[in-house]
């Protein structure tokens, strides 16, 4: 599975991060709000 | 589709604007190019991943207050966090990178690494950048003081002649300037290292 996600080209290694940390990121970012009251900031996060 | 073809800079506009798919597309953009420079400086895939996804939340929280101010440079600055969180690793972890020869790696392949030092003018670039941004935040008279003294090279003396005051009242706004720089990359966390 690593394989498809990892791969050598030349020298250089090239690495992706996987789609399952792209999904949570997508998550987070949906849930990730920011509130300003009275000049205040407050984060909020669903998850 | 258009999305696709888009320029980071307006889909960091449609992100901040509430556009979810906007940043899906920057993060695909730049995956492999972002993980592939946190690996260069970790040589570990799990780690790599963990930076990778705290830079992105890093990048999110920026965006989502609206605190992104760099038009334009949007992958320079998110490797800038990535490499912020290189050294916060090594920091935590304490423990330098150890080149080593072997079969995951091989030292030719750094001197001859054109991309990574690609990776790092880009951010001496970013980190000279920010620190220009951060003088033109200080008041007038304190930038006139650094520019003075940091890139003329001129005495205290010079400065005082030049600007119309004692050494002291110089030496004092150097101080502050140094004081208020110190602030601004504390705050804004920023690491001076390449």
């Amino acid at each position: 599975m690593e394989d498809n996600y990892y791969c050598t080209q030349g020298q250089q290694e090239l690495v992706s991060a996987k789609p399952e940390t792209i999904r949570f990121l997508m998550d987070f970012s949906r849930s990730y709000k920011v509130e300003r009251i009275g000049g205040m900031e407050f984060e909020q996060n669903l998850n | 589709m258009e999305l696709l073809q888009a320029e980071d800079s307006t889909l960091v506009r449609n992100y901040m604007n509430g556009d979810e798919a906007s940043l899906e597309v920057l993060i695909n953009r730049h995956n492999q190019r972002i993980s592939s420079f946190i690996y260069s400086k970790v040589f570990d895939k799990e780690i790599t991943e963990d930076i990778f996804q705290d830079t992105f939340i890093k990048v999110i929280r920026t965006l989502k207050r609206g605190k992104y101010n760099e038009e334009g440079k949007f992958l320079p600055w998110v490797i800038r966090i990535a490499h912020n969180l290189v050294i916060d690793h090594y920091r935590k972890s304490n423990r330098m990178p150890r080149y080593e020869s072997g079969p995951d790696y091989s030292i030719f392949a750094i001197l001859q690494d054109d991309n990574l030092n690609a990776e790092k003018q880009l951010i001496q670039e970013q980190i000279q950048s920010d620190i220009g941004s951060m003088i033109r935040e200080l008041p007038e008279e304190q930038q006139v003081v650094i520019q003075m003294r940091m890139f003329r090279d001129m005495s205290f003396k010079e400065i005082a002649d030049s600007t119309g005051v004692s050494i002291n009242t110089a030496l004092g706004r150097m101080r502050y300037a140094l004081i208020n720089l110190r602030k601004m990359i504390e705050e804004n966390q920023i690491v001076l290292t390449n």
